[in-house]
Formats: C-alpha cells, structure tokens, sequence
C-alpha cells in the first residue's frame, strides 16, 4: 500500500540540496547571522535537473529501509518549480509517482499516480512539520528556508571536521514557525569556503535537542554546489535517516511536457 | 490438462520470448493467500499462492508495451461455482496486457487494460468500463475488478483532454452464487433458461467518452458510457426449441447509457471532490417490469489529512430511481414467482475510508458503507506489516450486514477474513 506521507513537500528537495551561490566581497569576520545565511541561501542559477534520491531509514532496532527514486525538476518562474518523481524502489512501490507544480498565488498542484489503482488523483498536501517519506527530515528541512522566518544570531565560529565554520543560531520569527516547524532553536554549522551547511541541531518546542544533521558529502555541479549526502538522526527515538543524490545533472535541457499530468500517467 | 491451462501455458511462453527479446527487467510478486468464509453452505474458503510476472519497456518516445501474467495455484474448498473459471485450481492469466503509442496530440493504449473513472473514493458512478469480481474483494484493485480488451485513445487539444474508449466484447460482473437456486419449471415454476450475454458483435460494444480539464486548480470532467450493465437483471424469455413453446425466465445485461461527470479540488489539507452520473436504460416511462428504471447517483466526498500518519475520507452518497411502477411491477414479478424486492425511489448513503500510518512498517485501513435508509452496511478493513522492504504481511476480512433483501444483506452470508503474504521483486 502506497503511504501518502511519501509525497508531501518534496519539491523542495532540490532546494535543500542547492546549499550556496556566488560568494559576496564583504570582509567574512564582520558578517552577522543574517547575512551569513544570506549567502547559504542564495540560489544557483539551475534551470533544471535530474538525478536519483536514495533515502536509507534506520530505526533504533537497526531495521533498515531503503527507497529509491528518480526525479526531474524545473524552475518555472524565480519562485516556482516543476517537480516529477518516481519511485524505482522497494518493488512494491515501484512506478509510484508525484507531480508537484508550485503556485506563487494558490496552493500547488499536486498529484500521486498509483500504478495498482492505474490512476492519477489530485492529493491533499500535509503540513511543513511533518515527515517527508516517513523519514527524520521533515518538509521544512529539506525545504528551502525563507531568511525573514527567522532570528540570527551568530555564536563563536568553530571547526567541524577540520574545516573553518561559522556557527549561526536560528530562532522563529513568530509563534507560527515555531508551531509549524516543531523547532525552538536551529544551531547551525556552516562552512566558510562553501559558505555550506555541515552540521546542526534542532531543538524541540521545549528546548531539548531533537535531531543532528551531517552533510558528509557536498559536490560543485554545473557551478553549483549541492549537499549530495545528508544524514538525519532523531536522538530522541534513535531513528536515522540518510538522504543521498546520485547521478545529478544539471541545466540538460528538460522539456515541459515531462512536467504534466499525461506524462506522469504513464507511469513508465 | 484442459484448454484454459494450455492456453495459459502457451501465453506464458509467449510471454516469456517477449521477455528474452526485449531484454527487459521482470517484476512482480509471489503471493499466498487464504480467504475464509465462515456462514455460507457454499462456503469459499480460498487458499492459494499467486505469482505475477511483470513486464514493462518504452520503446524510444513513440512506444510503450506492458504485460502481467499471473500463475495461480487456488484451492477451492467445499461447493463452489467458479471452478470452471477463476477459482479454478490451477490457471494462468495475463491481467494486463497492452501496447502504448505515443504522438505529439494522440496517445493509444490498446490490448486487455484496466481503465478506472471517477475522483471520489470506492464508489464511482462513471467508473463503469470494467466489471467487478465480486468474488475476490481483497486490498487490491486488480483482484477485484477485471481487465478488458480494448482500444483507449487519448486526444489532447491545448488545456482539454477528450478520452475515448472502445471495448468490443461485453465481460459481466462475476458475482459469487449468481443463477443458484433456479429450477426447471416444475411445479408450476418457470423455466430457467440460463444467462443470456450480448452477441459479440461490434454493434454491441462498449463505448465510453470522458473530456477533461484543468480550470484554476479544479479537476473537472463529464463522460457518457454506452454498452450494458455490468450487472445481471432478470426477464421473461419464450423458447420453442424442442415445442412446444414456454415462458421462463433469464438473466440479461441490459443497455444502458450513463452520463456523468466529476470534479476535485484541493485547499492545503483538505480536498472536496464530486461525481455523479445518470443512467437512461430502455425504460425511461418505467413500466416495463422486466428492465431496470432510470437512475442516478452522486457522490461527495470531503478529504482530510490532518497529520501524516492519518488521513480521512467521508463520502456523502445519494441515487435514486425514477418513474418507478411498484405495484404493477410486482404484480409481474409475483406472477413468475420471482421475489420482487423494489429499490426505493432514494437511497442515501455514507462511506468513510481511514487510514493510519502509525510507524514506517504498520498501516491499518477501513473502508465502510452504511446506507442511511436500510441500515445495511459493508466494511472491509485490513491492517499491513512491512517486515522487510517489498515485503507485506496483510490481514483484514470484509464483512456485509443488514436485513434481507438489502442491497448488502443479501450478501450477509459472503463475509470472509483474510490472510495474505506477498512478497514483491
């Protein structure tokens, strides 16, 4: 049975893994908090792109799953992004796919073709807190943060594994982030060459710490660089999640009609 | 080894060389089963193991092929009549089989394929292409309804989508104890002369239209089906094969067309959709007792998913009969002692489908139908364990209850639990 908790939120996936633009002039011991996420979160200029996401689930007994999907995705405006995935595996799932189109001035569309029910359905979205896949990120973490969501405060620099990093704490700008994300606080580790996010730690609603994540792998494609390797652990049920990007190609040139209802009914 | 068996035998192989040709990947899953009924004297207690064979290849971007083949091993136990078909103890069957053809504006499906219509959930008034097997309600789709033979043409025409269905040979509903208890006109009794198909000829295909369309995030489309009922009505019948000629009685498919249409619209978590459908049969004065009345149905179906581990679904459902004739209907029914029991000039119903979705490896699902007036009622619930990816270990049973002569208290005695271990590769 197909779990809907799959399909939420994905779009944003490639958002997450677009981890930093261009490198501003400013002298980079005087940034502040805000201007340091500034650049995290400036955008590469990406058209499209395809690859395969592998998600590896490991829960505190050491049960481990594993999904695999292949994606295709393009910027329709600034703000808007085509999104088609398909599921390649466990077995059972496989030609499983989701069609997202984002709306700037309504909700998105989207839609989950199921082969079993050889048909495609409008879907309900779930909410930014939830769990996308099953897995420990949730939407808003692999999604594309919005910087005024947010209160900066930058704290000691560090090292994280021998690299330079500065050290950022996040806080909700309002009650409403703090509800829709679950999250009290984000500390984040990020590096000063790359200007990439390497670690960091969430905070519950309660300020205890909830999940850690590591971004082990981080590659430069087309003159972007993209987090291709991040893991998620739960510390609070020790629940692991591993999110990886395999054969990622960028500005190839997709064309439109990969992106609509048709093509995703044929589920091929 | 009987004809069925051979003709599966030489599919497989067919199949098989079409595998080794293309060099495609084979898919699928092995499955055992055990469905059990308890209430009946014609008990069907269903044990069986089921592989599925699954081949599937695009052919550059004009082409496609898909085929599934299913090698079923399935024990009938105690009285059953569907050993000469489905239930039959070993068989192989393609499912699915068909080529796709794809051009810039026309895409073709053509072979033996599934096509299911309609937004709302379960209950789908223009979803009416291929038959139900009654006999085989389980979680899943492909167990319980049945491919056909057919031509699908889809014509896209900038922001509309014109679909277009051509089924040339009628396949009934298969639908459990269907003819029991019919007789050979002793004792004052009609005749019983059987099922009575449509010929397979062309004139009396199955055709089916649907034009959709996307209009500021609403999903919306209106369809018409013409062919025959799925389901079996009864009618009087002369034979005068030997002399002299009799009066009995028969079952038949009538002709029906069915207009339709359906929307869906989603707001963040919450999502409405709709469907209806009118269906004008051969009797539209209504005072012909032996063909079905003019009908329609809609459904509204209101979606929540308020967490990711739960979801909701209530489907408000209304259908009703028009020009009715009670009286003289039963009056006609009573004269060739057959029971008349009258559909009522408005049913209303509700069915809800819950889902739950607690961990990575457990769901748990309930789909249930209450009609309002009659207080009949049908579930089928079922939970599913995941220990291994691919891996499903489901148990569930379908239950139906409600006074006799009710639409689901006549099928009280169909209640089954299941069990069912698949494994997909």
């Amino acid at each position: 049975m197909m779990r809907s908790k799959y399909w939420f939120g994905l779009s944003f996936v490639l958002a997450a893994a677009v981890v930093a633009g261009p490198i501003g002039a400013q002298p980079q011991d005087q940034l502040t908090g805000r201007q340091i996420m500034e650049k995290v979160l400036a955008s590469g200029d990406w058209k499209d792109m395809r690859g395969d996401l592998v998600m590896i689930l490991t829960n505190a007994r050491g049960q481990v799953r594993e999904r695999r999907l292949k994606f295709y995705s393009k910027k329709r405006s600034k703000d808007e992004t085509m999104m088609l995935m398909r599921f390649i595996a466990p077995a059972d799932v496989k030609g499983t796919g989701f069609l997202v189109i984002e709306h700037k001035d309504r909700d998105d569309d989207r839609y989950l073709y199921l082969p079993a029910l050889r048909r495609v359905n409008r879907i309900t979205a779930s909410g930014r807190g939830g769990n996308f896949m099953g897995s420990d990120f949730s939407y808003y973490d692999i999604g594309r943060p919005k910087l005024d969501d947010w209160v900066y405060k930058r704290l000691q620099d560090a090292q994280w594994e021998g690299k330079d990093c500065y050290v950022v704490e996040c806080d909700p700008a309002t009650e409403q982030i703090r509800k829709d994300t679950r999250y009290s606080k984000i500390i984040r580790w990020i590096r000063k060459d790359i200007f990439t996010t390497v670690y960091a730690e969430y905070y519950d609603k309660d300020g205890d710490k909830w999940k850690e994540l590591r971004v082990p792998e981080t590659k430069h494609i087309g003159g972007i660089w993209f987090a291709t390797h991040m893991i998620m652990k739960d510390v609070q049920i020790d629940h692991t999640s591993e999110m990886r990007f395999e054969n990622l190609e960028v500005n190839v040139g997709l064309p439109d009609r990969i992106f609509t209802v048709r093509y995703l009914q044929r589920g091929l | 080894m009987n004809r069925r068996l051979g003709f599966g035998v030489v599919v497989s192989v067919l199949f098989w060389q079409m595998v080794s040709f293309a060099q495609t990947p084979l898919s699928g899953y092995v499955k055992f089963y055990h469905h059990n009924r308890w209430e009946s004297s014609d008990a069907i207690s269903r044990t069986g193991t089921r592989m599925q064979l699954t081949v599937s290849q695009t052919l550059g971007d004009r082409a496609a092929f898909f085929g599934s083949l299913d090698f079923d091993v399935d024990e009938v136990r105690g009285r059953s009549r569907f050993q000469e078909d489905r239930g039959a103890n070993v068989e192989i069957y393609p499912v699915e089989m068909y080529i796709d053809l794809y051009s810039p504006w026309l895409d073709l499906r053509i072979g033996k394929q599934f096509i299911f219509w309609g937004k709302t959930e379960w209950i789908n008034p223009t979803d009416n292409i291929n038959p139900w097997d009654y006999a085989n309600i389980s979680a899943e789709i492909e167990d319980y309804r049945l491919a056909v033979n057919a031509i699908k043409a889809d014509l896209y025409l900038g922001q509309f989508t014109l679909e277009g269905v051509f089924v040339p040979v009628f396949t009934p509903d298969r639908i459990p104890g269907m003819g029991s208890g019919m007789h050979g006109g002793g004792d004052g009794m009609p005749r019983w002369f059987g099922t009575s198909l449509p010929e397979a000829k062309l004139h009396n295909g199955q055709i089916a239209f649907r034009l959709m369309h996307n209009l500021g995030g609403v999903d919306w489309s209106v369809s018409y089906y013409r062919g025959n009922q799925h389901q079996p009505q009864m009618r009087t019948a002369v034979r005068c094969i030997p002399d002299p000629c009799v009066l009995g009685l028969e079952q038949f498919y009538p002709k029906v067309q069915i207009f339709g249409g359906d929307f869906q619209k989603v707001f963040g978590r919450w999502g409405i959709r709709g469907e209806g459908a009118y269906t004008r049969t051969r009797d539209l004065s209504g005072t012909d007792p032996w063909l079905p009345n003019p009908h329609y149905q809609t459904v509204l179906a209101l979606d929540y998913t308020p967490t990711d581990d739960f979801g909701l679904v209530a489907q408000w459902v209304l259908e009703g009969w028009l020009k009715q004739h009670l009286e003289s209907d039963a009056l006609a029914w009573r004269q060739m002692h057959v029971p008349y029991s009258p559909e009522p000039r408005r049913r209303t119903s509700w069915s809800a489908r819950l889902h739950w979705e607690p961990a990575n490896y457990w769901s748990a699902q309930l789909i249930g139908v209450v009609n309002a007036d009659t207080h009949d009622r049908f579930a089928l619930a079922f939970v599913n364990y995941q220990p291994a990816d691919a891996l499903n270990i489901t148990v569930g049973g379908v239950f139906f209850g409600g006074r006799p002569g009710t639409p689901f208290g006549r099928m009280a005695d169909q209640d089954r639990l299941f069990l069912e271990l698949k494994a997909s590769f």
